[in-house]
């Protein structure tokens, strides 16, 4: 099934490789893509390495049409130009890690769906999952609209994960699995109920935090 | 392997993203970096303005903690002394700047004050400052929020020691990992300083219990 309405902005990370992998074993297939292509040198937030498979590959091989943009920066003018005249009206985010979109892309007129890693409103901000367990022994994901306070967007779905038998997994495959699972079950009910309709309304509440300094994330691997 | 403190991190902040995992050696590396840097400590001069109110502001040692944590007496006398019962709040409708040290200034003595109550009373503006931080790896002397800018120094070490302490008092009185996480950070950061004047300003002894305290509670929780 080919999502007409939904657009991915897509990067070479390992997140990005893993959301279409399962949007396309699911039959989810996003209309389009924008391709935020890492012409550099420089190992990006997120990228497992530059010699993993090209993101385009795949696009290329399951018919996705996209945009290849040359730059890295979501907020770039590349971008925003890019998707502004895309007819797609909610954009699934898969950016390079670490980067926030601002205001100006936020209040452009399309909605950008994020999946957090983290249980929302609980734990919002940057690598919540290592706190998560740190705390409650428990992983969590939640999709959302971006809005311009972090992780503060109306909670479309959210669901608690086991954590992994081996944490070192966590930062390139884990999450990424969780993540997409919540992506997945997130459009199956859009589809299901031909509206976006939200598990929670206000997510005003809960924690901010900030990423696990390694010490503490050395200790959630051990007491795994 | 714990290389997060090589550097002056004020001129090289450091993003601590997708760190490795090395196993408990790690923890040990942790461990010993901190111990040499104590050992250190002890041989620098006297500083030079001993007449600062820092002087007097202070983690209590860690020796006066005997298993009961309600009872742990997390400053010096002479802070505990002292009336306090004003707090000085960040004011965002006011256009004028805040002094950085004199807001930390006041909520540590309110802390000290009033513990249960300030979780929840400078938690707000207290979490301004962590933001800042954590982001930036970076603490000014003066910021305005109307305007959403910031003037004076970013290398005010005593800024950032009165931060650690109240962040310390924090993590002792809520037990929130955000804050244990942002400890550790200003820890290498002082270490990172090392071979500056800058972190001449601090007692010797303050710092000793600071990073006493940071040691004690990073065995805390691994034994949690």
């Amino acid at each position: 099934m080919i999502l007409r309405n939904i657009g991915i902005i897509a990067s070479e990370t390992s997140r990005s490789h893993i959301y279409l992998k399962k949007l396309i074993d699911s039959e989810l297939i996003p209309n389009y893509c924008i391709y935020l292509e890492n012409l550099t040198n420089e190992t990006l937030p997120g990228q497992l390495s530059h010699n993993q498979k090209k993101l385009t590959d795949i696009l290329n091989s399951n018919n996705i049409s996209f945009t290849s943009v040359n730059s890295t920066d979501s907020n770039s003018e590349k971008v925003y130009d890019a998707r502004m005249y895309r007819s797609e009206e909610v954009f699934i985010y898969s950016g390079y890690g670490g980067a926030i979109l601002r205001e100006k892309i936020l209040n452009s007129g399309k909605k950008f769906l994020h999946i957090h890693g983290g249980y929302l409103p609980d734990y919002k901000g940057s690598t919540c999952n290592y706190y998560s367990f740190l705390n409650d022994k428990e992983f969590g994901a939640s999709s959302i609209f971006l809005s311009e306070k972090i992780d503060s967007g109306p909670i479309l779905f959210r669901k608690k994960f086991i954590p992994p038998s081996d944490l070192k997994s966590v930062d390139h495959e884990y999450d990424s699995e969780i993540r997409s699972e919540v992506l997945i079950e997130t459009l199956k009910k859009y589809i299901h109920k031909k509206i976006w309709s939200f598990d929670l309304n206000t997510n005003s509440a809960g924690e901010t935090y900030y990423i696990i300094h390694p010490l503490l994330k050395h200790i959630a691997y051990l007491k795994r | 392997m714990y290389n997060y403190t090589e550097k002056n991190i004020l001129d090289h902040p450091q993003s601590y993203m997708y760190s490795s995992f090395y196993g408990e050696i790690f923890i040990d590396k942790y461990y010993e970096n901190r111990r040499s840097f104590v050992k250190k400590l002890s041989k620098f001069d006297e500083h030079q303005d001993n007449q600062h109110e820092i002087w007097n502001i202070s983690l209590a040692p860690f020796t006066k903690f005997k298993g009961d944590v309600d009872k742990f007496q997390f400053v010096s006398e002479e802070m505990k002394s002292a009336d306090y019962s004003v707090l000085r709040r960040i004011d965002t409708s006011n256009n004028q700047e805040f002094c950085t040290y004199d807001n930390l200034l006041s909520m540590l003595e309110y802390s000290c004050a009033y513990p249960k109550k300030s979780i929840k009373f400078i938690k707000e503006d207290l979490d301004f400052l962590v933001q800042k931080f954590e982001v930036s790896k970076k603490i000014f002397e003066f910021y305005n929020l109307k305007e959403k800018t910031k003037s004076g120094s970013y290398s005010n070490v005593k800024v950032y020691y009165l931060f650690a302490v109240l962040v310390s008092v924090q993590y002792f009185l809520s037990k929130n990992l955000k804050y244990l996480n942002t400890i550790i950070k200003l820890v290498d950061l002082f270490i990172s300083l090392e071979n500056s004047n800058l972190i001449k300003k601090i007692p010797s002894n303050n710092l000793i219990n600071l990073i006493e305290f940071e040691n004690v509670s990073i065995k805390y929780l691994i034994e949690k």
